[in-house]
C-alpha cells in the first residue's frame, strides 16, 4: 500500500513545476537542434524535470519513507507577510511607517515579545535603517506619506 | 627569475604609491561595504566608479576598479556566516559550514577562517599572476563553446556532491534553477519567456530575491518552529582567533581551494562561483567523514572562500594578457581601459609595463589592506550574534525586504523574495536544499547561451562534445563525480532492499 | 537604485549644479544605455553624458537597462514622462529591432534629438582561417554558400545588420554565429572557433598588429584614424559603405521649449573639443548632427535595413 512520504511529495511537486513549465512554454517554437528557438531549451530542462521527478516519486512509492514534519503555519504565515506588507504599504505609506509595519509583524512570527518590546524594537529599527539607507547611503528613499 | 624580481620590484613602486595605495583602500572598503549589504553587487558598483575614474590616470583607476570587485568577495561572506544571506552568488557555499559554526558559537572563527583563506589565496594567485600570467593565458584561447558547456555541466554536477540530501533531488534543484534563469527575455531572439505578462519579469528574476527567501527568510521560519517559537539561543561566543589545531586542518583545505579557483577564474564562464561550489565538493569528496560537512566542517568554510577569491583574482589574467575578459566585470574593466585610450590586446605587457605590473602589485597590497579591515570588524559581527533570537530575526526581516528593494527599487522584487522564502519553507520540509538550484539559476543563462552556440556551429551534431578533447575531459569528470556520489547510495539502497 | 543615487551624487559633485527655480534643465537627467556597462555604447553614453553635464549644469545619469537586442532600453525611452529629463541612445539596431520583435518600439515612436557618429563596420579573418584578403574572402564564401562562419551580435544587432548587409551588397552567404557583444566574439576569433567576424576596428587593430588575427578590410570612405594601414573595402575593389551609428533619442510629446533646449544643448556638448577629443581617444568616429541628420538617418536605414531582413527572412512582425 503507497504511502504518502517525503520522497514522492517531491516526486510529484516536481513534476507539477515541469508541467506548469511545458505549458506555460507551449507557445513558445522550439525549432531544431541545429537552430534552437526560444522553447527548445526551457522545454529540456521541463521534461529532464518531469522525467526525473516521476523516478522520484517512482522510489518514494517503492520505499518507506517518512512524512515531511509537522509545518508550522504561523511562523511561515508571519516571515511571509511581513515583506508583502513592505510591497503593498511602501508607495503610498512612506518609509517609517512602511517599516515600522513590517517589524511589527515580523516580530509578531516569534510570539516572544510583549506588546510594550515589540514596539521600542519597531522605533529603533525603524531609526537604524533610515539611519543606514537615508542618511550614510542617501537613497531618495520617501520617508512619509505622501499627503 | 630576475626579470620576475625587477618587473615585481617595478610594480610595487607603482602600487605603492600613495595615491594608489589610497585608491586601493577605497576600492577595498566599497567593495566590503556593499559586499556586506544584501543586494547591490560589484558589477553595478564599478559601472557606478566608472565616470569618477575619467579624471584619474588609468593605473590608480583600475587598481580602485579592481579593489572593488575582491572587496565584495571578501564582504559577501560575513552575512552569509552570521545569517545564512548570501551576499554574493559566490557565497552561497559559505552559508552551509559557515552558518552552522556560527550556530556552534563559533562565528568568530569562522569569519577568521574566510579572512586568512582568502589572504592566502590572494597572494598565491597573484604570485601565479606575475609568474605565470602570459602562458597561462592563452589556456583560455583553447575552449569554444561546447567545451564551456561541459565546464558548466561540471560545476553544476558538483553542486550535487555537496549536498547531504538525496542525488536525485540535487538535481531536481539543479533543474528548477536552470528554468528559473531561463526566465524573462530570451537574448537569441528577443522573445519573453514565462514572465506571464508582468513587466517586472522581462528582465528575468534576480539573485537577490531568490537568495533573500530561499536562505533568509526560510532560515527563521525553521528556527521560529523549534523551541516552540523561542527560536535558536546564540551560543557563547568563543575565541575569535581560531586555534592552531584548526588551522592545521584548514590550511591544506585553503591551498586546494586556491588551486581550484585559479583554474577556475582562467576558464572563461567560470569565475568565482563555480570555483567555491566546486572547491566545496573536493573537500567534501576527500574528506575521512562527509557527515560533517554542513554542521559546521571547518573545510567547508576555508575551501570555497580561498576558491572564491583566487578566481577573482585569476579572472584578470586573460583580461591583462590578452585583452578578453572571461566575465561581465572584466569586460567592465576593458571599457574602463578604453576610455583611457588603452587598447585591451595582448600589448599590455610591453606597451604599458607599469600599468600592469602595478596592477598586480596592487591585488597584493590590496589583499593586506582587506585582512586589516576585516580582522578588526569581526569582533562587532560577532558581537551582533549576541543579541537574543526575538529581537534579532525581525531586524532581519526589515533587513531583507530594505537590501532587496533597493537593488532595483522594486516592489516586486520583495513580494517575490516572500514567495521564494514559503518555497524554502516547503524545500527545507522535503528535505531538497536550496544551493544547488542558486548554482542552477546563475549559471543557466550561460549554458544555454553557449550549448545554443555550439549546435549552431556543429550543425546540430551532438556528438561535438565527446569529439572535442577538452569538452571530453570535463563530460568524463562530471560523470566519474556523479558515479562516486550516486553508487553509495545505490549500494545503500540496495541494502535496505535485502533487509525488507 | 542604490547606484543611481550614488551616481547622481557622484557627477553632482564634478559638475556642480546651479539650480534655478524654474529654468530647464534644474534637475538630474537621466540617459538611458540599452546595452550593458562597459561596451562601446555604454562609454559613448558616458562621455555624452559627462560633456552633456557640463553644458547643462546639472548631473545627466547614465542608467543602463540592458536586454533584448536593446528593446527594453527603447522602451524605457518612449515610455518615460515627456519631461526632457529622460532620453537615451537609439543606433542603427533600434531601426531593425521592430522588425524582429514584435515587442520593439519603432521609430515614430521617438523623438530623435541629435546625432553622435558612425562607426565604420570591418571584417576580420582568423589566422587559421589562412583568408587572406578581402577578394580571398568573396571568393571561398561564393564558391561555398554557408561554409565560413562569422561571430557576430544576435540577429538585430550592430555587427549582425554589418554582415547581413555585407551579404546583400556584395552577394555571397556565410554561416552567422550569434555572441553575447563584442568581447566575446573576438575570443572565439583568436581562438579559431570561428573563421570571421564583423566587429569594430578598436576592438581589434591590437591584435591584428600583433598578427593574431587579420582585418581585411573596413566598409567607410576613408581609412580609420585608428588603423590608418587597414584598406577600405572600396580600395579592394567593393564599392560598399557600412556602418553603424549612435543618437540621442527622447519620448514624444516633450514641451517645444524644452525640446529646443535639449537639442541644441545635446549638441553643443558634442561638439565640445574635450569631449570629442575624449571620445577619439576611446576610439570613436563622431559626427556630431542635429536633429534633422538624425531622422533623415532614421529613414534612410529603415528602408535599407527592412529590404535587407525581409531577403533573409527575418522579418517576423510588421511585414509590410
Amino acid at each position: 500500500m503507497p504511502q504518502l512520504n517525503r520522497d514522492l511529495l517531491t516526486g510529484l511537486l516536481f513534476i507539477a513545476i515541469g508541467g506548469l513549465g511545458l505549458w506555460l512554454g507551449a507557445s513558445l517554437e522550439a525549432g531544431t537542434v541545429g537552430e534552437m528557438q526560444a522553447g527548445y531549451y526551457p522545454r529540456l530542462v521541463c521534461l529532464l524535470m518531469v522525467a526525473l521527478g516521476s523516478l522520484v516519486a517512482l522510489l518514494g512509492l517503492l520505499r518507506q519513507g517518512e512524512l515531511p514534519e509537522r509545518w508550522h503555519w504561523w511562523p511561515l504565515l508571519m516571515v511571509a507577510v511581513a515583506p508583502l506588507a513592505f510591497a503593498l504599504l511602501f508607495d503610498s505609506a512612506g518609509f517609517a511607517l512602511t517599516l515600522a509595519a513590517v517589524a511589527l509583524l515580523a516580530s509578531l512570527a516569534g510570539r516572544m515579545l510583549n506588546p510594550w518590546r515589540m514596539l521600542v524594537l519597531a522605533v529603533v529599527l525603524v531609526a537604524m535603517n533610515i539611519g543606514l539607507f537615508v542618511f550614510v547611503l542617501g537613497l531618495p528613499l520617501r520617508l512619509w506619506p505622501r499627503i | 627569475m630576475q626579470d620576475l624580481l625587477g618587473n615585481l620590484a617595478m610594480g610595487f613602486g607603482v602600487a605603492l604609491s600613495l595615491q594608489n595605495i589610497g585608491l586601493c583602500f577605497i576600492g577595498c572598503a566599497l567593495g566590503t561595504a556593499i559586499g556586506v549589504l544584501p543586494g547591490i553587487g560589484p558589477l553595478p558598483t564599478v559601472a557606478l566608479l566608472l565616470p569618477f575614474t575619467f579624471s584619474l590616470d588609468p593605473t590608480g583607476a583600475l587598481i580602485m576598479l579592481a579593489g572593488v570587485f575582491y572587496g565584495a568577495q571578501y564582504g559577501g561572506s560575513t552575512t552569509a556566516i552570521l545569517a545564512r544571506l548570501p551576499g554574493e552568488t559566490s557565497s552561497v557555499v559559505t552559508c552551509l559550514d559557515g552558518y552552522a559554526m556560527a550556530l556552534k558559537g563559533q562565528a568568530g572563527t569562522a569569519l577568521a577562517l574566510a579572512a586568512i583563506g582568502s589572504l592566502l589565496a590572494g597572494m598565491v594567485t597573484t604570485l601565479l599572476i606575475a609568474a605565470a600570467g602570459p602562458p597561462l593565458a592563452d589556456i583560455a584561447l583553447l575552449f569554444h563553446s561546447a567545451d564551456y558547456v561541459s565546464v558548466m555541466v561540471l560545476g553544476l554536477i558538483s553542486a550535487v556532491v555537496m549536498a547531504h540530501g538525496s542525488v536525485l533531488k540535487a538535481l531536481l534543484m539543479i533543474l528548477l534553477g536552470l528554468l528559473l534563469g531561463s526566465v524573462g527575455t530570451d537574448v537569441a531572439t528577443g522573445e519573453y519567456r514565462f514572465t506571464l505578462g508582468l513587466d517586472m519579469l522581462a528582465d528575468g528574476i534576480g539573485f537577490v530575491p531568490i537568495s533573500m527567501g530561499l536562505f533568509g527568510l526560510a532560515e527563521i521560519m525553521i528556527n521560529l518552529e523549534n523551541r516552540g517559537g523561542r527560536g535558536v539561543i546564540a551560543k557563547a561566543v568563543g575565541s575569535l582567533w581560531p586555534p592552531l589545531a584548526v588551522l592545521r586542518q584548514a590550511l591544506p583545505a585553503m591551498l586546494r581551494g586556491t588551486a581550484i579557483g585559479a583554474g577556475f577564474g582562467i576558464m572563461p564562464g567560470g569565475g568565482p562561483t563555480i570555483a567555491s561550489f566546486s572547491a566545496y565538493s573536493l573537500e567534501k569528496k576527500m574528506a575521512a567523514q562527509p557527515a560533517r560537512f554542513g554542521h559546521g566542517a571547518v573545510e567547508g568554510v576555508a575551501a570555497p572562500e580561498a576558491a572564491n577569491n583566487a578566481a577573482t583574482q585569476s579572472c584578470f589574467i586573460p583580461m591583462l594578457c590578452l585583452g578578453i575578459p572571461p566575465n561581465a566585470l572584466m569586460a567592465l574593466m576593458v571599457g574602463a581601459m578604453m576610455v583611457h585610450g588603452i587598447q585591451p590586446g595582448p600589448s599590455i605587457i610591453t606597451k604599458q609595463p607599469e600599468l600592469f605590473w602595478g596592477m598586480i602589485a596592487s591585488m597584493a597590497v590590496g589583499n593586506i589592506i582587506l585582512v586589516i579591515l576585516n580582522l578588526p570588524l569581526i569582533g562587532i559581527w560577532v558581537r551582533l550574534l549576541q543579541v537574543p533570537y526575538a529581537y534579532l530575526f525581525p531586524a532581519i526581516i526589515v533587513f531583507c525586504a530594505v537590501g532587496t528593494y533597493t537593488v532595483d527599487n522594486s516592489t516586486g522584487d520583495v513580494v517575490l523574495m516572500a514567495v521564494f522564502g514559503v518555497l524554502g519553507y516547503v524545500f527545507r520540509k522535503l528535505d531538497c536544499e536550496p544551493a544547488p538550484l542558486m548554482l542552477g539559476l546563475v549559471l543557466g543563462p550561460l549554458l544555454e547561451e553557449n550549448f545554443r552556440r555550439a549546435m549552431v556551429l556543429a550543425d546540430g551534431d551532438v556528438t561535438i562534445f565527446v569529439t572535442r578533447p577538452i569538452s571530453l575531459g570535463f563530460l568524463l569528470a562530471a560523470a566519474a563525480l556523479l558515479a562516486a556520489v550516486l553508487l553509495p547510495s545505490i549500494r545503500r539502497g540496495r541494502q535496505e532492499a535485502f533487509r525488507e | 537604485m542604490l547606484r543611481r543615487n550614488l551616481l547622481i551624487l557622484g557627477t553632482g559633485l564634478l559638475a556642480a549644479p546651479r539650480v534655478h527655480a524654474q529654468a530647464f534643465p534644474s534637475a538630474p537627467m537621466t540617459l538611458i544605455c540599452a546595452w550593458p556597462p562597459g561596451g562601446g555604447s555604454d562609454i559613448a553614453m558616458r562621455l555624452v553624458a559627462e560633456a552633456a553635464s557640463k553644458k547643462f549644469g546639472v548631473p545627466v545619469v547614465v542608467d543602463n537597462r540592458p536586454g533584448a537586442a536593446g528593446a527594453i532600453g527603447h522602451r524605457a525611452i518612449a515610455t518615460a514622462r515627456p519631461d526632457g529629463y529622460t532620453f537615451g541612445m537609439f543606433s542603427t539596431a533600434g531601426v531593425a529591432a521592430p522588425y524582429l520583435n514584435a515587442n520593439a518600439n519603432t521609430i515614430d515612436e521617438l523623438e530623435p534629438l541629435a546625432f553622435f557618429g558612425s562607426d565604420p563596420s570591418a571584417l576580420q579573418a582568423s589566422t587559421a582561417s589562412g583568408i587572406a584578403s578581402l577578394q580571398d574572402f568573396v571568393t571561398r564564401a561564393r564558391a561555398n554558400p554557408g561554409k565560413i562562419k562569422n561571430g557576430n551580435d544576435q540577429p538585430g544587432g550592430a555587427s549582425f545588420l554589418a554582415v547581413a548587409s555585407y551579404e546583400k551588397l556584395m552577394n555571397f552567404r556565410i554561416q552567422k554565429v550569434p555572441y553575447a557583444g563584442y568581447a566575446p566574439t573576438v575570443t572565439a576569433l583568436l581562438a579559431g572557433e570561428v573563421d570571421s567576424a564583423t566587429v569594430a576596428i578598436p576592438d581589434t587593430i591590437e591584435y591584428h598588429r600583433q598578427g593574431k588575427l587579420k582585418i581585411l578590410g573596413v566598409s567607410s570612405a576613408e581609412r580609420h584614424f585608428m588603423a590608418p594601414e587597414i584598406p577600405t573595402f572600396k580600395e579592394q575593389g567593393f564599392d560598399v559603405e557600412v556602418g553603424s551609428w549612435r543618437c540621442i533619442a527622447g519620448p514624444k510629446g516633450m514641451p517645444e521649449d524644452r525640446l529646443r533646449t535639449l537639442r541644441s544643448g545635446l549638441l553643443d556638448a558634442m561638439r565640445d573639443p574635450d569631449f570629442l577629443a575624449k571620445a577619439r581617444q576611446a576610439g570613436f568616429t563622431t559626427q556630431p548632427g542635429d536633429a534633422a541628420t538624425t531622422l533623415a538617418r532614421w529613414r534612410a536605414d529603415d528602408q535599407l535595413l527592412y529590404t535587407i531582413l525581409d531577403e533573409a527572412g527575418l522579418v517576423k512582425a510588421r511585414k509590410r
